[in-house]
């Protein structure tokens, strides 16, 4: 098969600071580029967008480029299109480029629409003889009607995005270059977007994409590559980058969450020091047990029963604070009763971060008895199947009395996240099987 | 250079849309929309010949005429120097976001302003023949007015040559400036406030005779305004040719030409310098 785009060792660097910053003098500032024979190279402080980057792009290919933000995406597929140059390395095209980087670039928001076609269509390399034979191709894609006649400022943002798309997916290239503009309008226009993606594939069209939206890879892309900081991390087939983009995604998540969790502490053990009316409070945790001491949003309760640290953990019984749908959690709440307290109640309370209430119980609901407690103890709860569809949450916890008297309610406690890799929509997932018959 | 002479070739048709472009979108919705492209002038000179033969008194028969002839190709040079500056850094999004060679935008500048000039000769011509002119030693010094009374043709030839030398020199200047201006913002600035200045150091609203004459101008000031002034040359050229109807001289014509080549060169030398990084910088 041919070769479509071939990189090969390409870097690119920017500079970190406006060049302005780094001269003293208007003097400065052209002699210094004027006669560098690189000033692209020789600057000393520059932030790394691409690092040694090869890539080998048969002709027919779909490929998609994901990562992080900051990670190069869009740098590569800059270089590619020749917009800016690598500081090093080589790059290779063979064919028509079109880049669908903007939508409607070189509009011009005070002459028509059909003006503007024209206009951006020689833009993208079409010659005016093409243009006209495909006008009405491009106006009818974009679904404008009498609308091609008025200034596009007078344009929608919807009727603005589908006429530059339509341009631009009309232009025909050999290779198209797209970057994170696929959703554009409506469900119905996003169709017809797609279906014209699929009739470029299936005329062995080479396309590259860059986009978060990992469906949209899915469903179009024979080949994946990942960047990380600027680095090919991975490069195959569709679902297995995905799959380690996803794992390394939710560590990353997981990571955060357990930063936030340790956030939460210091900010305890700095206002400890502050709040003197407090006193009450900090003993219990100095005489902390195992676990970590919390600080939620709001708190209130009569402190007769205090609880001391809740921890979330997996089956395995790890501290964790993401999961996956139908995992196995752990909610520990270690508490200390000041008093002989009777027949005490302990709750959660599981809210989406929008603030949905999903889910929420306690012991009495669950005709759990617990007689009386006194000191330190723990209760915990089990979820055998957590049913959360993707989402990160907020965990309260309580403790109270059964006439509904709150010891200690604790709100908004921390966030959990629960990852699911199924577009599922709502808020939970019942067990549930589909039966097709006549 | 060669690459990208060639280049510009084959993005003609761009050009050429984007011209049409700029030309629709500035009267775009006003109501007596290109008529503005002679209006404009007009109305300019009016305030120049209110104020230069009621206020001031200048002593010159038909001075309106003088005016208008140099008053046109300031107005295109320094319009298109204005909007050059600043169309890289304002045509960022076609820089940053589709594969477009640069030079393309400031070129854009210089021609959209030389469609407003000629559109301007219709009302110049006619002006300036049914108007009638000023007399030669009104408007040029003794030792200029050697040359010979050229012919109808000659005179089209000088004019079209001469269009053909600001374009170069503008054109040369205005790529130098729109790449300096994406690193240093500040020349926009430095360069509207030194178009007010240059204008007042050509022979446009007073003739040459004025600077010359005066003999408690300090030399450095005369040289500057008369002697190194590339428009200053020009202005007197357009002045033999409208005016005085001589030949502005093969020798000064050649020379013009000469020193605008230079300037072209020293500002695509400056693009060049600068434009692999315009994508980021804009």
């Amino acid at each position: 098969m041919r070769t479509a785009i071939e990189i090969e060792k390409v870097c690119k660097y920017y500079s970190r600071f406006s060049r302005l910053k780094q001269f003293r003098t208007i003097k400065g500032a052209l002699v210094r580029d004027l006669w560098r024979n690189s000033p692209a190279t020789t600057r000393e402080k520059h932030t790394v967008a691409l690092k040694d980057v090869s890539l080998k792009i048969e002709s027919g290919v779909t490929l998609g480029i994901i990562g992080l933000n900051a990670s190069g995406k869009s740098t590569l597929l800059r270089v590619i299109a020749g917009i800016t140059k690598p500081t090093s390395g080589r790059l290779l095209v063979n064919g028509k480029i079109s880049t669908l980087l903007e939508i409607g670039a070189g509009f011009h928001p005070e002459i028509s629409g059909r003006e503007n076609v024209y206009i951006n269509g020689t833009i993208l390399g079409l010659s005016r003889s093409e243009i006209r034979s495909k006008f009405d191709k491009i106006v009818e894609f974009a679904e404008l009607g009498e609308f091609i006649d008025y200034p596009v400022k007078t344009y929608s943002s919807g009727m603005f995005m589908r006429l530059g798309f339509s341009v631009a997916v009309n232009v025909d290239p050999d290779v198209l270059l797209i970057d994170e503009v696929l959703s554009v309008g409506d469900a119905v226009f996003a169709h017809k977007c797609y279906d014209k993606l699929f009739d470029y594939k299936r005329r062995k069209k080479t396309i590259v994409i860059v986009s978060h939206d990992l469906n949209a890879i899915r469903k179009l892309c024979d080949e994946v590559v990942w960047l990380h900081e600027g680095e090919m991390k991975e490069h195959g087939a569709t679902e297995q980058v995905i799959g380690h983009y996803m794992e390394e995604v939710t560590e990353g998540e997981l990571a955060r969450y357990a930063r936030e969790h340790d956030q939460n502490l210091d900010t305890v053990t700095s206002n400890e020091s502050e709040a003197g009316d407090e006193f009450e409070r900090k003993l219990p945790y100095k005489a902390q047990g195992p676990g970590k001491p919390v600080e939620p949003l709001k708190r209130w309760g009569s402190k007769e029963v205090e609880i001391l640290s809740v921890v979330m953990r997996n089956e395995k019984g790890a501290e964790q604070y993401v999961f996956n749908n139908g995992d196995t959690v752990f909610i520990e709440i270690d508490y200390l009763a000041h008093k002989r307290i009777e027949r005490p109640i302990f709750g959660v309370g599981i809210f989406r971060t929008d603030g949905v209430w999903c889910y929420g119980t306690n012991t009495s609901i669950d005709q759990v008895k617990i007689p009386c407690i006194d000191g330190q103890g723990k209760v915990v709860v089990r979820f055998d199947n957590l049913a959360l569809l993707d989402a990160s949450y907020y965990l309260d916890v309580a403790a109270h009395a059964e006439n509904d008297h709150p010891y200690d309610y604790l709100n908004q406690l921390f966030t959990f996240g629960v990852r699911h890799d199924r577009p599922e929509m709502g808020i939970f997932r019942p067990d549930h099987a589909w039966i097709i018959g006549d | 250079m060669k690459r990208s002479i060639i280049n510009i070739y084959k993005h003609r048709a761009l050009v050429r849309a984007l011209v049409s472009r700029e030309l629709k979108a500035r009267y775009r919705s006003s109501l007596l929309g290109l008529f503005w492209s002679f209006l404009n002038p007009l109305l300019l000179m009016s305030v120049y010949v209110i104020v230069f033969t009621h206020i001031l008194r200048f002593d010159m028969p038909k001075y309106a005429s003088f005016l208008l002839t140099g008053l046109l190709p300031w107005i295109w040079f320094s319009s298109s120097v204005n909007e050059a500056t600043v169309s890289i850094v304002a045509g960022g999004n076609l820089i940053k976001k589709v594969m477009f060679p640069a030079e393309i935008l400031p070129l854009v500048s210089v021609l959209t302003n030389l469609v407003h000039y000629t559109l301007s000769l219709v009302i110049l011509i006619p002006f300036v023949s049914i108007y009638g002119v000023p007399s030669m030693e009104k408007v040029l010094v003794p030792e200029m007015m050697g040359a010979e009374p050229a012919s109808i043709f000659l005179l089209a030839f000088y004019f079209i040559a001469l269009i053909l030398i600001q374009f170069i020199f503008t054109f040369g200047l205005a790529l130098g400036l729109s790449a300096i201006t994406v690193y240093l913002r500040d020349i926009q600035h430095i360069i509207t406030n030194l178009l007010t200045l240059w204008f007042f150091a050509c022979p446009i609203i007073y003739p040459i005779t004025q600077i010359l004459g005066q003999k408690k101008l300090p030399s450095l000031l005369r040289q500057i305004a008369v002697d190194f002034n590339p428009i200053t040359y020009l202005i007197i050229a357009y002045h033999k040719v409208f005016i005085c109807r001589v030949s502005p001289g093969a020798i000064t014509m050649l020379f013009m030409f000469c020193f605008s080549l230079l300037v072209l060169f020293a500002g695509y030398f400056i693009f060049e310098r600068f434009r692999d990084s315009f994508a980021e910088e804009v």
